[in-house]
Parts: C-alpha cells; structure tokens; sequence
C-alpha cells in the first residue's frame, strides 16, 4: 500500500486546513481506495494491480490536491477579509491623519473633548477614514464591496455634518461646522476608499480562487 | 454503451451528488459506486474529484458530515442532506428536467 500512501502525500500535502482536517481529509481518501482495491482484489487482481487500478480510478494527485485546495482555502476566507480589514484601517487612518483635509469639526472636539495637544480635525478625520476604511476593506471582498463601503462612509461623514451643523446652531455658530465638500466627499474618498481598497482587493484576489465550485468528471 | 465524462458530466456534478443524497446519507466511496450501478457504468469520473466537490458542499451548508464506525472496515464520513441541500436538490431536479425535455424536443425527435 506504499503507493496509496505515496499518492495521498502528494493530494494532501500543505493543504490549507488545520492538521487534525487534513488528516481527515487523508482517512477519508485512504478508506475510499482501500475499498476500491478490495473490490479489485475480490474480483481476482492481485494487490499490487489492485492498488494502481484504484489510484487509475482515483484521478492524478496533483490535480486533486489542487482541486481540494481551492475548497479549503475559503476556510480562510473571514481571515483575509480581516487582514483587508486592518490594512485598511492602518492606511485609512494614515490618509486621515496626514491629509490637512477640511479643517473641520472644531464642534466634535467640544461635545467629545480631546487632548490639549491633539489637532481636533485632524484626529476626527483620522477616525472616520478609519471607519469608513475599516467599512470598506471588510466588505470588497465582494464585487459590490467598494460602492457600499463608500455609500457608508459617506453616510458617516453626513451624520457627523448634521450633527456637528445642530450642536453649531444650539452653541450660536453654525458657520464654523465642517463643509459638506470636504465631509461628504473628500475625505471619505481620500481617507477611507483609497486606503481600505488596498487592503481589500489582496483579500478578494487571493480568496477568488475559492469560489470555483469544484466538479466530477 | 460508451461511457459518458468530461463536461457534460462537470455540468451536472450538483444534481447528481444532490440527488443521490436525498434518499439516504452516504460516503464518497458509495456515492461512486451507486452512480455506476446505477447509469450501468455510463457516467465515468475520476472518484478523487468526489471529495473536492463533496466539501464545497459541506462548506456552502448545502450537506452535513459524520463519521462513522464500520463493522466490515475503517470508519467513513457520511454526508447528509441539510434542509438547505433538499431545497437545492428539488430546484437542481426541476432544472434539470426543463433542460432535458428541452433539447429531448430537439434531439429527441427525427428530422422534419
């Protein structure tokens, strides 16, 4: 049964599962073949015939591990988009922090006090371009991913507005609220999609191949 | 008869997998051999690509998996239909039968 060992090394080597489903996978394949030489053998061949009869029937190795990779590696699926994840939100926050974008949200800094030595438009920007990144590289991994990730960091940016623009009114100064410019479309641009992007689209190249549906045949 | 693979086959790996599965849970190894009782040996596949396709369905929901202990030999890993997979093999099922009286209409019958 050296060959069945030797074909099985070569269909499950490296696949991406943890060891205890590798193995699994492993037993499964070798109960299979193990049947398939038994009913060989029953059938009057020899073992040793029976055994590359059965692994005939069985395919090539090499295109079975390729075929049992493509499944298994959408078991890391969640763990790209996490890496998408918070790749964009180190380069979001990155953009948010470094772009001098808008100069805004003085009024954000009033009703969220931050410290004295920390630019509070910068810091604000810093965090929505982390969430509006975040927003984005957790979600294109699907095809739509990018267009809902920007509606959603819009949709913050716009929120903020409103609510900075209200807090403005109430203190007697509207006109120093956050332009809706730079609130709704710049910085989540800038900030958010581009950053998060980067991230993302590493998640969604490598995990596209574990979509195909593998077929018999 | 000749037997029948390539992509015909690939096409209708679902249905067939799917199918089979609705009556009762069984392995990859029985999956096998009840395609070839049952096509007479028709349909020919390489079994290796069973399993492949047998945890895509796995990972869509689409079947359940366990293993058990066998009396005559090593434990196998049985799949069985989730109620996901039964509503999936009776839509496959009535694809399928649209599509084959389809071209039944035309390949079925002699030429005008």
């Amino acid at each position: 049964m050296t060959s069945i060992e030797s074909y099985l090394d070569a269909s499950c080597v490296r696949l991406a599962v943890n060891p205890a489903e590798a193995e699994d996978v492993r037993e499964e394949l070798r109960a299979h073949l193990h049947e398939l030489v038994e009913e060989h053998v029953a059938e009057g061949m020899d073992r040793q015939a029976a055994a590359e009869r059965a692994l005939a029937r069985f395919g090539d190795a090499r295109a079975l591990h390729d075929c049992l990779n493509r499944v298994h590696r959408g078991d890391v699926w969640w763990a790209l988009r996490l890496k998408g994840l918070a790749l964009g939100l180190l380069i979001g926050a990155l953009f948010g922090v470094l772009a001098p974008i808008g100069g805004h949200l003085e009024f954000a800094a009033r009703a969220f006090p931050l410290p004295a030595d920390v630019d509070p438009s910068r810091a604000h920007i810093a965090i929505n371009a982390m969430l509006a990144g975040g927003v984005i590289g957790l979600l294109s991994a699907g095809g739509r991913g990018l267009l809902a990730g920007w509606c959603v960091g819009s949709l913050l940016w716009l929120t903020e507005y409103v609510v900075h623009w209200i807090i403005g009114v109430a203190s007697g100064a509207a006109d120093a609220g956050p332009s809706v410019l730079s609130s709704v479309l710049l910085a989540p641009l800038l900030g958010g999609m581009f950053g998060a992007a980067v991230g993302a689209g590493t998640a969604a190249i490598l995990s596209a191949a574990a979509r195909v549906r593998p077929q018999i045949g | 008869m000749a037997s029948i693979g390539g992509d015909i086959l690939k096409g209708n790996t679902l249905t067939l997998i799917l199918t089979l599965l609705e009556k009762q849970a069984m392995y990859g190894f029985q999956i096998a051999k009840e395609i070839d009782r049952r096509t007479d040996g028709v349909l020919r596949f390489r079994e290796g690509l069973l399993y492949p396709a047998l945890h895509q369905l796995e990972k869509e929901g689409l079947v359940e998996s366990e293993w058990r202990v066998s009396s005559q030999g090593p434990r196998r890993k049985y799949y069985l239909l989730t109620r996901r997979g039964r509503k999936e093999a009776a839509r496959l099922r009535e694809r399928w039968s649209v599509f084959s009286g389809a071209v039944n209409q035309i390949v079925g019958k002699p030429r005008d």
